[in-house]
């Protein structure tokens, strides 16, 4: 009886104990925000645990992963992707057409060779630029003090060759170009008027050769600058260093001019031309971009 | 950059580039500006000498002017005439005892002659193809053509080779010995000093 009593008395107190909290918690009650109204939380990375928590792997694009392996962050590793510059401008860039005003330039300062020659030049990518020339040289020249007037008629040249703008992601309008080319010429030559002179005989002798017809060939290294002067006109300065590779053989000796070249005893000759810039496409690039090998740079190093 | 500082750029690349051009060049002659033969002399031993008292006229030459005159001589320019096919040239011993017309020795060379242009610089020239070599043979032992075409370049294409007697010890029989004479000479060393 006395046990039964005990029992009743403690089942009520364990009812107390439990019914008391329950009756002391709070109700909570959800309350619908407002549209426009739902306040941003900003949820904070978990900061870089240190180098001894990092693990890599290699995703997709074969790029490096760092793992945290203890908060989970990860990131691609920059400092091992190549960082291909993206050309700016589009494949077919622009055609530009030249000509070159040197030589009827230098007649003016006295030079008597030389006529004109006009260039046609594929700008790729503003980057690589085929080039084909095609000019006429003529030559009727008495040296001063000396013995004979070299004539070559008018003779056409041709070059093709390479340039490489240094500057391809700046704007076209400014470039600076370095270059090769390859130039041939058929040409005729001929020297008359000739005295030959004896001291000791004291014997003047007339003497000419007659019209020899002859061919060159010849390698240039260029360096030049084009600047925009308006709209679609530009001008242009290069210098040429040239060396002969090949040229026929001749009874009579070597001429002194070829055309395109220049005097064969000099190896530096420069060109001036008026450009004409025609736009293949009428794009113009954003800003400045690189793409890292195609990876999602995403999170910091 | 400013589109000023572009044209500046522009002009100043123009200006460089005149004065380089325009600086650059003219080389001057290094050949002969005619294609004049040289002649060594040699002993009949073959050794160079040097012919003591050798005057060289040019036969048909303006006023008989000599080309050399009584001097010693280990070679010898013989120009050509551009206006005719022979040239001929008379060898005068002016020794003592060998300055006599009858022991004077001439040398006629023939040729066909086409001009030539060398350079800019060494202008117009002829060259010559020998086509006849004749000689005496007095002090004249013999006279070798190296090269039958004659240009502007400096090298030696005739060797004439002359009867010698050594400067010392003198022998009685050369001294004035018409029937047997024989060119005062001194030996060359090979670097073209005279042996004394």
């Amino acid at each position: 009886m006395k046990t039964g009593k005990a029992f009743s008395i403690i089942a009520l107190l364990l009812l107390v104990t439990t019914a008391v909290p329950a009756y002391g918690q709070r109700r909570i009650t959800p309350v619908q925000p407002k549209p426009g109204t739902i306040p941003t939380v900003k949820v904070e990375e978990p900061a870089f645990t240190g180098q001894s928590n990092l693990a890599e792997r290699r995703d997709a694009q074969g790029n490096i992963v760092l793992v945290d392996t203890v908060t989970g962050t990860e990131w691609v590793d920059t400092t091992l992707v190549n960082r291909k510059a993206k050309m700016l401008y589009p494949l077919l860039e622009s055609v530009l057409i030249g000509v070159d005003i040197w030589d009827p330039a230098m007649r003016i300062f006295g030079q008597h060779y030389g006529l004109i020659g006009f260039w046609g030049e594929l700008s790729l990518h503003n980057r690589y630029k085929p080039v084909f020339e095609l000019g006429f040289g003529q030559c009727d020249d008495t040296p001063d003090d000396r013995n004979f007037t070299f004539r070559v008629p008018v003779s056409p040249y041709f070059k093709i060759g390479l340039n490489y703008n240094i500057f391809y992601n700046n704007s076209p309008d400014y470039q600076f170009n370095v270059g090769v080319r390859y130039g041939f010429t058929p040409f005729k030559w001929s020297v008359t008027a000739g005295t030959i002179s004896d001291g000791y005989w004291q014997e003047n002798t007339a003497a000419s050769i007659p019209s020899q017809s002859a061919t060159a060939g010849y390698f240039e290294f260029t360096a030049g600058v084009k600047v925009k002067i308006w709209r679609w006109l530009s001008m242009g300065w290069t210098a040429r260093y040239h060396a002969l590779l090949h040229e026929g053989k001749s009874a009579f000796g070597e001429p002194m001019y070829i055309p395109g070249y220049g005097k064969r005893s000099s190896h530096f000759t420069g060109s001036f031309s008026i450009i004409y810039t025609l736009p293949l496409n009428k794009k113009r690039p954003g800003g400045v971009n690189t793409s890292e090998g195609g990876a999602d740079t995403g999170g910091r190093p | 950059m400013t589109r000023k500082a572009h044209i500046a750029c522009f002009v100043t690349a123009g200006v460089a580039l005149l004065a380089t051009t325009a600086g650059c060049n003219t080389e001057s002659c290094t050949e002969n500006q005619s294609s004049i033969p040289l002649a060594g002399f040699y002993g009949s031993d073959g050794t160079k000498v040097s012919v003591d008292s050798l005057c060289i006229r040019g036969v048909g030459a303006p006023s008989d002017s000599a080309l050399y005159s009584g001097s010693a001589l280990s070679q010898a320019y013989l120009p050509l005439r551009s206006d005719k096919e022979s040239t001929s040239y008379c060898f005068q011993y002016l020794q003592k005892d060998l300055n006599f017309p009858q022991l004077y020795d001439t040398i006629t060379v023939r040729y066909t002659s086409e001009p030539y242009f060398t350079s800019e610089e060494c202008g117009l020239s002829f060259i010559y193809t020998v086509t006849d070599l004749s000689f005496t043979t007095h002090l004249i032992d013999s006279v070798k053509l190296l090269d039958n075409k004659i240009t502007p370049a400096d090298v030696e294409q005739l060797q004439i080779y002359f009867r010698t007697a050594t400067d010392s010890p003198e022998t009685p029989g050369d001294n004035g010995d018409n029937q047997n004479p024989t060119a005062r000479t001194r030996g060359i060393n090979p670097d073209g000093h005279e042996n004394r």
